[in-house]
């Protein structure tokens, strides 16, 4: 149910209810933007200034490369409505804080024009942006997105898969290495709490994700003679940035299924995935590529849901 | 996920939910048009002409073949010109014109208590008060009410809903009448009662109307026949009041879209349109109703009891004229109302209100062009026919309550979709 309050219908469009929600396309991007506050803050006073120049070229790079192609193309201007800005800033809080400035600049527009623009816009993207174009710089710069392992030293995965404990109480706070928006559990989490307060998400693609994915790390583990804990779990969960997957970059509408039973059906194969490819893959990529491959599950389910018994019916 | 969907918002109706009933005095309005297609089916066939002289309540045109209604004068007077005239929506309809000769000379009153032989005969002198008034669904949609109330099978009625939700924002013109008239109310249902010997009434309101809610308990307690009438308050969602939507909410029927409700043993009706049948067999009348003129962009908003014929525009200045002359005027409620193009145009039994919105709470946010759809999924999660608006697909089921439009953040015109589909079909 929404509570609202009302706004009067432009009355130069005749049409039917005169009254509508003040909550728009702008309203909704700006308070993702505001949820994704915490983890830049935090990102910035850990890594230092280096992380907000790698936000700020993201921002630049997505948002210039939107309103370039409009202008070129001559389509319609459409910066306003803050989804290259959303874009850009979840892309950044994806990068590790050692990238060289030229990947964040051509991740940007990656994102913007090849995966959003040229399949039709707002709402035709079939990726995730953010994601596809994070993958992306994995593929075309490989060592570089990896370089925070070599340098900075093991991320508490890799001390999980060698059969360590990682840091649990450091993981939450974030004072570990990994890329600069994904690492802090307890700033994702204010701005997913914001999020479901301010109704932009809702909580069945969370719950399905993180429940599937559970179920299948303890059947692995149980398979493989792997001791469980309470640790344990609460390691994979808080690691890998995959509350940062289950919580952001997972619940875009664009690249969602609309309906209720969908989302959680996705929400199960991302879950799913991201565990196989955790544990059967070297690097901690494997939240983007599973929520990549649930996104491109979507336009086969909805095209299941639209099929019609007879005209006029659904 | 909730059961029944729909949409909280701001009903706004502060404005007017305590406004004591305003009689409009009928005698400042010097014409009165009665328009002959208000109703649903077909229009009336006028049998009065030009320079006749006719008294209030007398027919003026007479249903025409099949589904139609009576159109009956509510003033007395000459007959001015029979001539199309605009109505609100700004179309035009063949209309009969009356001059008010301001004394309100009634056709005296055939239909009072009497003694009647059996009960049918009763029976059959309700239906015909009610279609010799011309009593027609005053909760929007303008049924012939003598039609609705001759099912195929009167036994076989088992609910008959007095329908007092008013869902629209702004609008509390059945509010007012249930507030201050109940107990016409509940003899407009016990004649109803009448008719279905089967059935049991249930008087539908909204769980904020708490006047009218002890109004109308009251009146049931000092009435003989609190036993087949109940009162059900629903909590305040849009659009409770939808008919098809509020059988199931009461009775948990399922009427689809292609089945009448009468064919599942239940009978809606708007708390106006039965108070009018008590008017009608009582006092052969069928003359008038409340409009709520209401809103920001008027001077006084209340609630006014109109007599059907009245201008608009006589209606609006008695309410104190309009704040500027930018405010937009909506008749019927904001969500499933027409804008009123032609002010000029007459009340009909189906106005239920005004509302008046001034253009300064038009949200100006700079994207008031509809943009792409983002596949929120809103629309889905609000409609309370389990639609998916966002495909803008054919359905029967659209009932154009205008929750889709209303929750789409890109501003999609996902309404008026559904409704030219429909209309189309």
């Amino acid at each position: 149910m929404i509570r609202d309050v009302n706004r009067a219908y432009n009355s130069e469009c005749s049409y039917a209810p005169y009254l509508r929600t003040r909550t728009d396309t702008q309203s909704i991007m700006t308070d993702v933007c505001i949820a994704l506050i915490p983890s830049s803050l935090f990102g910035i006073y850990y890594y230092g200034f280096r992380a907000f120049i790698i936000i700020i070229i993201t921002v630049a790079a997505c948002v210039g490369s939107e309103l370039l192609y409009e202008m070129l193309l001559r389509k319609k201007i459409t910066i306003q409505d803050r989804s290259a800005l959303v874009t850009g800033l979840m892309l950044a809080l994806c990068l590790p804080v050692s990238v060289p400035y030229v990947m964040p600049l051509l991740g940007g527009v990656f994102a913007i024009i090849v995966v959003k623009q040229l399949y039709g816009g707002l709402g035709r993207n079939i990726m995730n942006p953010a994601l596809a174009a994070r993958c992306f710089l994995h593929i075309s710069f490989a060592g570089y997105m990896d370089s925070v392992d070599a340098v900075t030293g093991a991320t508490p995965l890799a001390v999980l898969k060698n059969g360590g404990n990682p840091p649990l109480g450091r993981m939450f706070l974030g004072l570990i290495p990994g890329t600069i928006g994904e690492t802090s559990v307890m700033a994702i989490m204010i701005g997913a709490v914001y999020l479901v307060y301010k109704k932009i998400i809702t909580l069945e693609i969370p719950l399905a994700y993180i429940t599937s994915f559970l179920i299948c790390i303890v059947i692995y583990s149980l398979i493989s003679g792997q001791t469980i804990s309470i640790d344990y779990c609460m390691a994979h969960i808080f690691g890998g940035g995959l509350l940062f997957g289950v919580f952001f970059m997972s619940t875009d509408y664009v690249t969602s299924p609309v309906t209720f039973a969908g989302r959680c059906v996705y929400g199960i194969i991302a879950g799913v995935l991201t565990a196989l490819f955790r544990v059967a893959g070297p690097g901690a990529e494997g939240v983007s590529y599973a929520i990549l491959c649930a996104d491109m599950t979507v336009p086969l389910m909805e095209l299941m849901m639209t099929r019609r018994k007879e005209y006029g019916k659904i | 996920m909730a059961a029944y969907r729909g949409i909280r918002i701001d009903i706004r109706k502060k404005l007017t939910e305590n406004s004591r009933i305003t009689v409009y005095d009928y005698s400042k309005s010097l014409e009165y048009v009665y328009p002959t297609g208000t109703h649903i089916g077909a229009p009336a066939v006028p049998v009065v002409k030009p320079g006749q002289y006719v008294r209030t309540g007398e027919v003026i045109a007479s249903a025409g073949n099949g589904v139609s209604a009576n159109v009956c004068t509510c003033v007395s007077g000459t007959v001015k010109c029979i001539e199309p005239r605009k109505v609100l929506s700004g179309g035009s309809s063949m209309s009969v014109v009356i001059e008010n000769d301001g004394k309100d000379v009634c056709i005296g009153n055939k239909y009072t208590r009497r003694s009647y032989v059996d009960s049918a005969q009763k029976k059959e002198s309700i239906i015909n008060a009610i279609k010799n008034t011309g009593i027609i669904g005053m909760g929007g949609a303008g049924f012939p009410a003598h039609i609705k109330y001759t099912p195929k099978d009167s036994n076989c009625i088992r609910y008959i809903i007095a329908n007092g939700i008013e869902c629209e924002p702004y609008i509390t013109s059945d509010a007012a009448l249930l507030t201050e008239e109940p107990d016409k109310i509940i003899g407009g249902i016990m004649l109803l009662l009448e008719l279905f010997g089967n059935a049991e009434a249930v008087i539908a309101m909204e769980d904020h109307n708490i006047r009218a809610i002890q109004a109308v308990n009251n009146a049931i307690h000092n009435s003989e026949s609190s036993k087949r009438i109940s009162v059900k308050v629903l909590d305040t969602i849009y659009p409770n009041g939808a008919e098809k939507k509020l059988i199931r909410r009461i009775t948990g029927i399922n009427v689809k879209a292609s089945e009448l409700p009468s064919e599942k043993g239940c009978i809606v009706s708007n708390v106006h349109t039965i108070k009018s049948v008590y008017d009608a067999v009582y006092n052969n009348m069928n003359i008038e109703r409340i409009v709520t003129v209401t809103g920001e962009g008027i001077y006084n908003p209340g609630n006014y009891r109109v007599r059907y014929g009245t201008s608009v525009a006589d209606i609006i200045a008695y309410a104190g004229g309009l704040r500027d002359n930018k405010v937009v005027m909506i008749a019927g409620g904001p969500m499933m109302g027409t804008k009123v193009e032609d002010i000029n145009g007459p009340v009909t039994p189906v106005l239920s209100g005004i509302v008046c919105l001034p253009q300064s709470i038009v949200y100006d946010g700079g994207n008031a062009a509809s943009s792409n759809c983002i596949r929120c999924g809103r629309c889905i999660e609000v409609c309370p026919c389990r639609l998916k608006p966002l495909w803008e697909e054919h359905s029967t089921e659209c009932i154009g309550c205008g929750c889709c439009s209303y929750v789409c953040p890109a501003g999609r015109e996902l309404t008026m979709s559904m409704r030219k589909i429909l209309n189309a079909e």
